[in-house]
Protein backbone atom coordinates (compact mmCIF):
# COMPACT_ATOMS: atom_id res chain seq x y z
CA UNK A 1 0.00 0.00 0.00
CA UNK A 2 2.30 2.41 -0.98
CA UNK A 3 0.36 4.24 -3.41
CA UNK A 4 0.61 7.82 -2.57
CA UNK A 5 -2.25 9.27 -5.03
CA UNK A 6 -4.81 10.42 -2.79
CA UNK A 7 -8.44 11.89 -3.32
CA UNK A 8 -9.67 15.30 -3.14
CA UNK A 9 -13.15 15.04 -5.32
CA UNK A 10 -16.23 15.39 -2.76
CA UNK A 11 -17.73 12.56 -5.04
CA UNK A 12 -15.19 9.47 -3.71
CA UNK A 13 -16.47 9.90 -0.32
CA UNK A 14 -16.33 6.20 1.25
CA UNK A 15 -20.30 6.88 2.38
CA UNK A 16 -21.09 7.38 -1.17
CA UNK A 17 -19.36 5.46 -3.40
CA UNK A 18 -19.13 2.02 -1.16
CA UNK A 19 -23.20 2.11 -0.89
CA UNK A 20 -23.57 2.80 -4.61
CA UNK A 21 -20.98 0.03 -5.72
CA UNK A 22 -22.64 -2.55 -3.55
CA UNK A 23 -25.43 -1.62 -4.65
CA UNK A 24 -24.57 -2.09 -8.37
CA UNK A 25 -23.05 -5.16 -7.68
CA UNK A 26 -26.71 -6.54 -7.06
CA UNK A 27 -28.07 -5.60 -10.18
CA UNK A 28 -24.85 -6.55 -11.94
CA UNK A 29 -24.97 -10.15 -10.92
CA UNK A 30 -28.19 -10.87 -12.17
CA UNK A 31 -27.50 -9.26 -15.44
CA UNK A 32 -24.14 -11.29 -15.59
CA UNK A 33 -26.82 -14.71 -14.86
CA UNK A 34 -28.92 -13.42 -17.69
CA UNK A 35 -26.93 -12.58 -20.65
CA UNK A 36 -24.03 -15.40 -19.53
CA UNK A 37 -26.15 -18.08 -18.76
CA UNK A 38 -25.36 -20.16 -21.56
CA UNK A 39 -21.79 -20.10 -20.47
CA UNK A 40 -22.39 -20.66 -16.75
CA UNK A 41 -24.15 -23.80 -17.26
CA UNK A 42 -21.72 -26.61 -18.36
CA UNK A 43 -22.20 -30.30 -18.21
CA UNK A 44 -24.01 -30.69 -14.88
CA UNK A 45 -21.85 -27.47 -13.20
CA UNK A 46 -23.50 -24.41 -12.55
CA UNK A 47 -21.68 -21.39 -11.67
CA UNK A 48 -23.63 -18.65 -9.94
CA UNK A 49 -21.96 -15.28 -10.00
CA UNK A 50 -21.38 -13.43 -6.97
CA UNK A 51 -19.66 -10.02 -7.04
CA UNK A 52 -21.89 -8.43 -4.27
CA UNK A 53 -20.38 -10.81 -2.25
CA UNK A 54 -16.66 -9.95 -3.39
CA UNK A 55 -17.61 -6.59 -3.26
CA UNK A 56 -18.38 -6.68 0.85
CA UNK A 57 -15.29 -8.99 1.05
CA UNK A 58 -13.24 -6.24 -0.55
CA UNK A 59 -14.97 -3.90 1.90
CA UNK A 60 -13.61 -6.01 4.94
CA UNK A 61 -10.89 -7.22 4.08
CA UNK A 62 -9.32 -3.32 2.91
CA UNK A 63 -10.61 -1.97 5.89
CA UNK A 64 -13.34 0.35 4.20
CA UNK A 65 -16.10 -1.18 6.05
CA UNK A 66 -14.84 1.49 8.74
CA UNK A 67 -15.85 4.68 6.54
CA UNK A 68 -19.57 3.93 5.82
CA UNK A 69 -22.15 2.21 7.97
CA UNK A 70 -21.23 -1.02 6.51
CA UNK A 71 -23.45 -3.17 8.29
CA UNK A 72 -26.28 -1.54 8.10
CA UNK A 73 -25.45 -1.18 3.89
CA UNK A 74 -25.18 -5.00 3.95
CA UNK A 75 -28.60 -5.03 5.61
CA UNK A 76 -29.98 -3.03 2.23
CA UNK A 77 -27.98 -4.90 0.16
CA UNK A 78 -29.46 -8.38 1.72
CA UNK A 79 -33.14 -6.80 1.72
CA UNK A 80 -32.46 -5.33 -2.61
CA UNK A 81 -31.50 -8.83 -3.03
CA UNK A 82 -34.57 -10.52 -1.65
CA UNK A 83 -37.14 -8.07 -2.62
CA UNK A 84 -35.99 -7.86 -6.08
CA UNK A 85 -34.88 -11.62 -7.47
CA UNK A 86 -36.77 -13.81 -4.62
CA UNK A 87 -40.10 -14.38 -3.36
CA UNK A 88 -38.93 -14.64 0.50
CA UNK A 89 -37.35 -12.20 2.44
CA UNK A 90 -34.95 -12.83 5.09
CA UNK A 91 -32.98 -15.86 2.53
CA UNK A 92 -30.30 -13.43 1.10
CA UNK A 93 -30.48 -10.65 4.40
CA UNK A 94 -29.77 -12.96 6.84
CA UNK A 95 -26.61 -15.11 4.19
CA UNK A 96 -24.86 -11.70 3.43
CA UNK A 97 -25.12 -10.87 6.92
CA UNK A 98 -23.51 -14.38 8.35
CA UNK A 99 -20.90 -15.08 6.06
CA UNK A 100 -19.73 -11.28 6.02
CA UNK A 101 -19.69 -11.53 9.59
CA UNK A 102 -17.58 -15.19 9.60
CA UNK A 103 -15.63 -13.73 6.54
CA UNK A 104 -14.69 -10.47 9.37
CA UNK A 105 -13.57 -12.83 11.69
CA UNK A 106 -11.21 -15.51 9.82
CA UNK A 107 -9.99 -12.26 7.53
CA UNK A 108 -8.48 -10.58 11.08
CA UNK A 109 -6.80 -13.38 11.63
CA UNK A 110 -4.88 -14.46 8.35
CA UNK A 111 -1.70 -12.87 6.60
CA UNK A 112 -2.32 -9.97 4.56
CA UNK A 113 -0.99 -11.82 1.42
CA UNK A 114 -3.47 -12.34 -1.62
CA UNK A 115 -2.82 -16.34 -1.82
CA UNK A 116 -4.54 -16.02 2.20
CA UNK A 117 -7.53 -14.00 0.32
CA UNK A 118 -8.85 -17.43 -1.73
CA UNK A 119 -9.39 -19.47 1.47
CA UNK A 120 -10.86 -16.57 3.40
CA UNK A 121 -13.30 -15.89 0.62
CA UNK A 122 -14.23 -19.53 -0.32
CA UNK A 123 -14.77 -20.44 3.56
CA UNK A 124 -17.50 -16.98 3.47
CA UNK A 125 -18.82 -18.55 0.16
CA UNK A 126 -19.15 -22.14 1.88
CA UNK A 127 -21.20 -20.06 4.33
CA UNK A 128 -22.77 -17.95 2.44
CA UNK A 129 -24.21 -21.30 0.00
CA UNK A 130 -24.84 -23.53 3.27
CA UNK A 131 -27.02 -21.02 4.27
CA UNK A 132 -28.79 -20.16 1.26
CA UNK A 133 -29.35 -24.02 0.61
CA UNK A 134 -30.63 -24.51 4.45
CA UNK A 135 -33.39 -21.31 3.72
CA UNK A 136 -33.98 -23.28 0.46
CA UNK A 137 -35.12 -26.25 2.56
CA UNK A 138 -36.91 -24.40 5.28
CA UNK A 139 -39.25 -22.74 2.52
CA UNK A 140 -39.72 -26.46 0.41
CA UNK A 141 -37.93 -24.71 -2.98
CA UNK A 142 -34.90 -27.35 -3.40
CA UNK A 143 -35.20 -30.79 -3.20
CA UNK A 144 -31.27 -31.02 -4.26
CA UNK A 145 -29.20 -33.54 -2.81
CA UNK A 146 -26.51 -31.20 -0.32
CA UNK A 147 -23.54 -33.76 -1.78
CA UNK A 148 -24.73 -32.67 -5.70
CA UNK A 149 -25.22 -28.86 -4.65
CA UNK A 150 -21.59 -28.75 -3.17
CA UNK A 151 -19.90 -30.60 -6.03
CA UNK A 152 -22.16 -29.11 -8.76
CA UNK A 153 -23.14 -25.58 -7.87
CA UNK A 154 -21.10 -24.59 -5.01
CA UNK A 155 -17.70 -25.48 -5.55
CA UNK A 156 -17.33 -24.28 -9.24
CA UNK A 157 -19.26 -20.56 -7.95
CA UNK A 158 -16.20 -20.17 -5.26
CA UNK A 159 -13.88 -21.11 -7.96
CA UNK A 160 -15.03 -18.03 -10.26
CA UNK A 161 -15.82 -15.99 -7.74
CA UNK A 162 -12.06 -15.91 -6.05
CA UNK A 163 -10.83 -16.24 -9.20
CA UNK A 164 -12.86 -12.72 -9.80
CA UNK A 165 -11.53 -11.45 -6.12
CA UNK A 166 -7.73 -12.85 -6.95
CA UNK A 167 -7.96 -10.61 -10.51
CA UNK A 168 -9.13 -7.43 -9.23
CA UNK A 169 -7.42 -7.73 -6.19
CA UNK A 170 -4.65 -4.93 -6.97
CA UNK A 171 -6.98 -2.61 -8.88
CA UNK A 172 -8.92 -2.23 -5.60
CA UNK A 173 -6.48 -2.17 -3.44
CA UNK A 174 -4.88 1.27 -4.89
CA UNK A 175 -8.54 2.52 -5.38
CA UNK A 176 -9.51 2.10 -2.10
CA UNK A 177 -6.42 3.39 -1.27
CA UNK A 178 -7.46 6.72 -2.90
CA UNK A 179 -11.43 6.52 -1.71
CA UNK A 180 -10.39 5.81 2.08
CA UNK A 181 -7.69 8.65 2.23
CA UNK B 1 -14.73 -14.71 20.87
CA UNK B 2 -16.14 -16.11 24.15
CA UNK B 3 -19.48 -17.07 24.58
CA UNK B 4 -21.99 -16.08 27.80
CA UNK B 5 -25.38 -16.26 28.52
CA UNK B 6 -26.41 -12.98 26.76
CA UNK B 7 -24.53 -14.02 23.35
CA UNK B 8 -25.84 -17.42 23.57
CA UNK B 9 -29.75 -15.99 24.05
CA UNK B 10 -29.05 -13.33 21.28
CA UNK B 11 -28.18 -15.58 19.17
CA UNK B 12 -30.95 -18.03 19.42
CA UNK B 13 -33.43 -14.97 19.27
CA UNK B 14 -31.80 -14.15 15.99
CA UNK B 15 -32.05 -17.71 14.57
CA UNK B 16 -35.99 -18.01 15.35
CA UNK B 17 -36.43 -14.56 14.28
CA UNK B 18 -34.58 -15.16 10.97
CA UNK B 19 -36.18 -18.62 10.37
CA UNK B 20 -39.97 -16.76 11.30
CA UNK B 21 -38.81 -14.04 8.68
CA UNK B 22 -38.35 -16.59 5.82
CA UNK B 23 -41.20 -18.96 6.15
CA UNK B 24 -43.18 -16.42 7.21
CA UNK B 25 -42.81 -14.10 3.70
CA UNK B 26 -42.47 -17.20 1.58
CA UNK B 27 -45.97 -18.19 3.03
CA UNK B 28 -47.20 -14.59 2.68
CA UNK B 29 -46.02 -14.24 -1.10
CA UNK B 30 -47.40 -17.38 -2.35
CA UNK B 31 -50.77 -16.42 -1.22
CA UNK B 32 -50.98 -13.16 -2.00
CA UNK B 33 -52.82 -11.73 -5.02
CA UNK B 34 -50.89 -8.83 -5.31
CA UNK B 35 -47.31 -7.74 -3.94
CA UNK B 36 -46.64 -5.02 -1.01
CA UNK B 37 -46.10 -1.40 -2.17
CA UNK B 38 -42.70 -1.39 -0.56
CA UNK B 39 -41.44 -4.40 -3.07
CA UNK B 40 -43.40 -3.10 -5.77
CA UNK B 41 -41.58 0.29 -5.55
CA UNK B 42 -38.35 -1.98 -5.23
CA UNK B 43 -39.08 -4.06 -8.13
CA UNK B 44 -39.90 -1.32 -10.37
CA UNK B 45 -36.56 0.95 -9.53
CA UNK B 46 -34.65 -2.24 -9.46
CA UNK B 47 -35.94 -2.99 -12.92
CA UNK B 48 -34.84 0.49 -14.29
CA UNK B 49 -31.37 0.30 -12.62
CA UNK B 50 -31.36 -3.71 -13.70
CA UNK B 51 -31.69 -2.62 -17.48
CA UNK B 52 -28.96 -0.03 -17.36
CA UNK B 53 -26.66 -2.49 -16.03
CA UNK B 54 -27.71 -5.49 -18.39
CA UNK B 55 -27.34 -3.31 -21.11
CA UNK B 56 -23.53 -3.70 -21.43
CA UNK B 57 -23.55 -7.44 -20.52
CA UNK B 58 -26.60 -8.35 -22.39
CA UNK B 59 -24.64 -6.71 -25.57
CA UNK B 60 -21.23 -8.41 -24.76
CA UNK B 61 -23.50 -12.05 -23.76
CA UNK B 62 -24.85 -11.58 -27.27
CA UNK B 63 -21.37 -11.37 -29.54
CA UNK B 64 -19.92 -14.24 -27.22
CA UNK B 65 -23.20 -16.45 -28.18
CA UNK B 66 -23.27 -14.92 -32.16
CA UNK B 67 -19.40 -16.51 -31.69
CA UNK B 68 -20.04 -20.03 -30.86
CA UNK B 69 -23.46 -20.09 -33.17
CA UNK B 70 -21.08 -19.17 -35.87
CA UNK B 71 -18.77 -22.54 -35.63
CA UNK B 72 -22.35 -24.61 -35.77
CA UNK B 73 -23.97 -22.51 -38.53
CA UNK B 74 -23.20 -24.76 -41.68
CA UNK B 75 -24.23 -27.76 -40.39
CA UNK B 76 -27.48 -25.89 -39.36
CA UNK B 77 -27.77 -24.24 -42.43
CA UNK B 78 -27.49 -27.50 -44.50
CA UNK B 79 -30.32 -29.23 -42.06
CA UNK B 80 -32.72 -25.75 -42.53
CA UNK B 81 -32.45 -26.06 -46.05
CA UNK B 82 -34.24 -29.22 -45.89
CA UNK B 83 -36.98 -27.55 -44.01
CA UNK B 84 -37.47 -24.51 -45.87
CA UNK B 85 -39.70 -26.23 -48.77
CA UNK B 86 -42.05 -28.06 -46.21
CA UNK B 87 -42.39 -24.66 -44.22
CA UNK B 88 -43.45 -23.01 -47.08
CA UNK B 89 -46.59 -25.89 -47.40
CA UNK B 90 -46.92 -25.65 -43.82
CA UNK B 91 -48.10 -21.80 -43.95
CA UNK B 92 -49.95 -22.23 -46.92
CA UNK B 93 -51.92 -25.20 -45.08
CA UNK B 94 -51.97 -22.90 -41.37
CA UNK B 95 -53.42 -20.19 -43.31
CA UNK B 96 -56.35 -22.31 -45.09
CA UNK B 97 -56.96 -23.67 -41.70
CA UNK B 98 -57.16 -20.69 -39.90
CA UNK B 99 -59.80 -19.19 -42.46
CA UNK B 100 -61.62 -22.69 -42.49
CA UNK B 101 -61.54 -21.99 -38.29
CA UNK B 102 -62.80 -18.50 -38.72
CA UNK B 103 -65.28 -19.42 -40.74
CA UNK B 104 -66.48 -22.57 -38.31
CA UNK B 105 -66.70 -20.38 -35.38
CA UNK B 106 -68.66 -17.60 -36.96
CA UNK B 107 -71.18 -20.40 -38.16
CA UNK B 108 -70.94 -21.76 -34.62
CA UNK B 109 -71.97 -18.12 -33.29
CA UNK B 110 -68.46 -19.07 -31.24
CA UNK B 111 -66.99 -16.09 -29.69
CA UNK B 112 -63.09 -16.47 -28.62
CA UNK B 113 -61.75 -19.73 -27.41
CA UNK B 114 -58.78 -20.34 -25.13
CA UNK B 115 -56.69 -21.08 -27.82
CA UNK B 116 -56.98 -16.73 -28.86
CA UNK B 117 -54.56 -14.77 -27.49
CA UNK B 118 -53.16 -11.53 -27.38
CA UNK B 119 -48.99 -11.09 -26.97
CA UNK B 120 -46.76 -8.25 -25.86
CA UNK B 121 -43.07 -8.28 -26.18
CA UNK B 122 -40.49 -7.80 -23.32
CA UNK B 123 -36.77 -7.61 -22.53
CA UNK B 124 -34.94 -10.44 -19.90
CA UNK B 125 -33.36 -7.21 -17.77
CA UNK B 126 -32.34 -9.61 -15.13
CA UNK B 127 -32.01 -13.22 -13.92
CA UNK B 128 -31.79 -14.93 -10.00
CA UNK B 129 -28.64 -15.58 -9.43
CA UNK B 130 -29.42 -18.85 -7.58
CA UNK B 131 -29.81 -22.93 -8.49
CA UNK B 132 -33.34 -23.32 -8.33
CA UNK B 133 -34.95 -20.05 -8.04
CA UNK B 134 -35.54 -20.43 -12.05
CA UNK B 135 -36.94 -16.54 -12.00
CA UNK B 136 -36.21 -13.97 -14.58
CA UNK B 137 -37.52 -10.02 -14.48
CA UNK B 138 -39.09 -8.57 -17.57
CA UNK B 139 -39.25 -5.24 -18.69
CA UNK B 140 -43.41 -5.16 -18.88
CA UNK B 141 -45.74 -5.22 -16.02
CA UNK B 142 -49.28 -4.53 -14.96
CA UNK B 143 -48.97 -0.75 -17.11
CA UNK B 144 -48.51 -2.93 -20.07
CA UNK B 145 -51.63 -5.52 -19.43
CA UNK B 146 -49.57 -8.45 -17.84
CA UNK B 147 -51.15 -10.14 -14.36
CA UNK B 148 -50.09 -12.59 -12.47
CA UNK B 149 -50.21 -15.92 -14.15
CA UNK B 150 -49.74 -14.34 -17.79
CA UNK B 151 -47.65 -17.27 -19.61
CA UNK B 152 -44.55 -16.69 -21.31
CA UNK B 153 -43.00 -17.77 -24.59
CA UNK B 154 -40.14 -17.64 -26.44
CA UNK B 155 -39.39 -17.82 -30.26
CA UNK B 156 -39.86 -21.41 -29.95
CA UNK B 157 -42.40 -21.94 -26.68
CA UNK B 158 -43.77 -22.06 -23.29
CA UNK B 159 -40.76 -21.03 -20.93
CA UNK B 160 -42.66 -20.28 -17.77
CA UNK B 161 -45.44 -17.71 -16.17
CA UNK B 162 -45.69 -14.38 -14.20
CA UNK B 163 -45.48 -14.96 -10.49
CA UNK B 164 -45.00 -11.11 -9.55
CA UNK B 165 -46.27 -8.08 -11.10
CA UNK B 166 -45.09 -4.33 -10.74
CA UNK B 167 -45.87 -1.62 -12.58
CA UNK B 168 -43.55 -1.32 -14.42
CA UNK B 169 -41.80 -5.30 -14.37
CA UNK B 170 -42.72 -8.39 -13.78
CA UNK B 171 -41.23 -11.69 -12.32
CA UNK B 172 -41.39 -14.97 -14.17
CA UNK B 173 -40.77 -18.33 -13.12
CA UNK B 174 -39.52 -20.90 -15.51
CA UNK B 175 -41.36 -24.08 -16.54
CA UNK B 176 -38.44 -25.78 -15.03
CA UNK B 177 -39.29 -24.49 -11.66
CA UNK B 178 -41.86 -26.85 -10.54
CA UNK B 179 -41.25 -26.85 -6.61
CA UNK B 180 -44.72 -25.56 -5.39
CA UNK B 181 -48.53 -26.98 -6.73
CA UNK B 182 -49.27 -23.07 -8.24
CA UNK B 183 -45.83 -23.33 -10.41
CA UNK B 184 -47.40 -26.77 -12.19
CA UNK B 185 -48.66 -26.69 -15.83
CA UNK B 186 -51.59 -28.48 -16.70
CA UNK B 187 -50.47 -29.69 -20.64
CA UNK B 188 -51.78 -32.43 -23.37
CA UNK B 189 -49.77 -34.86 -25.00
CA UNK B 190 -50.98 -35.93 -28.91
CA UNK B 191 -49.76 -39.35 -29.70
CA UNK B 192 -51.33 -41.51 -32.53
CA UNK B 193 -54.44 -39.58 -32.76
CA UNK B 194 -55.43 -39.60 -28.81
CA UNK B 195 -55.14 -36.97 -26.54
CA UNK B 196 -53.33 -37.32 -22.97
CA UNK B 197 -53.80 -35.00 -20.12
CA UNK B 198 -51.33 -34.51 -17.33
CA UNK B 199 -49.76 -31.79 -15.24
CA UNK B 200 -45.85 -30.64 -15.29
CA UNK B 201 -45.22 -31.46 -11.87
CA UNK B 202 -40.86 -32.13 -11.76
CA UNK B 203 -37.56 -31.30 -13.58
CA UNK B 204 -34.82 -33.04 -14.42
CA UNK B 205 -31.91 -31.13 -14.08
CA UNK B 206 -29.12 -33.51 -14.89
CA UNK B 207 -30.82 -34.08 -18.49
CA UNK B 208 -32.48 -30.70 -18.99
CA UNK B 209 -36.30 -32.43 -19.24
CA UNK B 210 -39.60 -31.62 -17.59
CA UNK B 211 -41.26 -34.66 -15.69
CA UNK B 212 -44.97 -35.17 -16.61
CA UNK B 213 -47.50 -36.91 -14.44
CA UNK B 214 -50.92 -37.23 -12.78
CA UNK B 215 -51.59 -39.14 -16.26
CA UNK B 216 -55.66 -39.02 -17.10
CA UNK B 217 -55.10 -41.67 -19.89
CA UNK B 218 -53.41 -45.42 -19.66
CA UNK B 219 -53.29 -45.09 -23.45
CA UNK B 220 -49.66 -45.55 -24.75
CA UNK B 221 -47.38 -42.14 -25.47
CA UNK B 222 -44.69 -43.04 -27.88
CA UNK B 223 -41.01 -40.88 -28.28
CA UNK B 224 -41.30 -37.63 -30.31
CA UNK B 225 -45.24 -36.60 -29.79
CA UNK B 226 -45.82 -33.25 -29.18
CA UNK B 227 -46.59 -31.74 -25.70
CA UNK B 228 -48.81 -28.68 -25.55
CA UNK B 229 -50.96 -26.49 -23.21
CA UNK B 230 -54.00 -28.10 -22.06
CA UNK B 231 -55.77 -24.64 -21.06
CA UNK B 232 -57.39 -26.73 -18.22
CA UNK B 233 -57.86 -24.53 -15.17
CA UNK B 234 -58.65 -21.30 -17.15
CA UNK B 235 -55.08 -19.89 -16.72
CA UNK B 236 -53.24 -20.97 -19.32
CA UNK B 237 -54.74 -20.72 -23.22
CA UNK B 238 -54.68 -23.86 -24.81
CA UNK B 239 -52.21 -24.83 -27.73
CA UNK B 240 -49.05 -23.28 -26.56
CA UNK B 241 -46.21 -25.83 -27.24
CA UNK B 242 -44.09 -26.87 -24.59
CA UNK B 243 -41.71 -29.65 -26.11
CA UNK B 244 -41.20 -33.12 -27.41
CA UNK B 245 -41.55 -36.60 -25.58
CA UNK B 246 -38.36 -37.92 -25.15
CA UNK B 247 -39.14 -40.93 -23.16
CA UNK B 248 -41.77 -42.68 -20.73
CA UNK B 249 -40.94 -44.47 -17.86
CA UNK B 250 -42.01 -46.39 -14.17
CA UNK B 251 -42.66 -43.66 -11.54
CA UNK B 252 -40.54 -44.57 -8.18
CA UNK B 253 -43.35 -47.18 -7.14
CA UNK B 254 -43.82 -48.76 -10.40
CA UNK B 255 -47.35 -48.06 -10.55
CA UNK B 256 -47.67 -45.14 -13.00
CA UNK B 257 -46.04 -43.48 -16.03
CA UNK B 258 -44.13 -40.62 -15.97
CA UNK B 259 -43.26 -38.82 -19.70
CA UNK B 260 -40.18 -37.07 -19.92
CA UNK B 261 -39.90 -33.96 -22.58
CA UNK B 262 -37.32 -32.21 -23.45
CA UNK B 263 -38.38 -28.51 -23.69
CA UNK B 264 -38.17 -26.89 -26.93
CA UNK B 265 -37.25 -23.70 -25.34
CA UNK B 266 -34.06 -23.02 -24.24
CA UNK B 267 -34.05 -22.14 -21.18
CA UNK B 268 -30.50 -20.75 -20.07
CA UNK B 269 -30.18 -18.84 -22.88
CA UNK B 270 -33.29 -16.01 -22.69
CA UNK B 271 -32.94 -12.62 -23.76
CA UNK B 272 -36.53 -11.42 -24.79
CA UNK B 273 -40.27 -13.06 -24.56
CA UNK B 274 -43.85 -12.86 -25.38
CA UNK B 275 -46.60 -12.45 -22.54
CA UNK B 276 -49.99 -13.58 -23.30
CA UNK B 277 -51.58 -10.62 -21.87
CA UNK B 278 -55.31 -12.27 -22.98
CA UNK B 279 -56.80 -15.29 -23.17
CA UNK B 280 -60.35 -15.92 -24.83
CA UNK B 281 -60.60 -12.19 -25.75
CA UNK B 282 -60.22 -11.50 -21.81
CA UNK B 283 -57.51 -8.35 -22.37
Amino acid sequence: MNNKITSNNRYLRPKIVYPIFLIFLVFFDGSLMSGFSNFLSFYDFSILPNLTFVGIFYAIHFHSDKHFAFWWWLVAVGLIFDLYYTQAIGTYLVSYLVSAYVVYLIDQRMPYRIWSTFWTIATGLLVFYFLVFIAGILVNETDIAFANYIIFTVLPTIIFNAFIEIIFYRPVESLTYIINK
Amino acid sequence: MRFNGKKILITIISVVVAVSLIIGSSLFYSKAKEIPVVQRFVSDVGAFFGRGVSAPTSALGKSTNSLTQLFKTYKENQRLVKRVDQIAADQVKIQTLKKENKELKANLKLKDSLTDYSTSSAVVVSRTPSSWNGQLIINKGSNAGVKKNSPILDSKGLIGKVTQVSDTSSKVTLISNVDSDSDRFPVQVTSGGKVVNGIISGYDSDTDELVLDELTSKSTVKKGSLVQTSGLGGILPKGLYVGKVVSVRDDTYGIAKEIYIKPAANLSDISSVLVVTGVGGNE
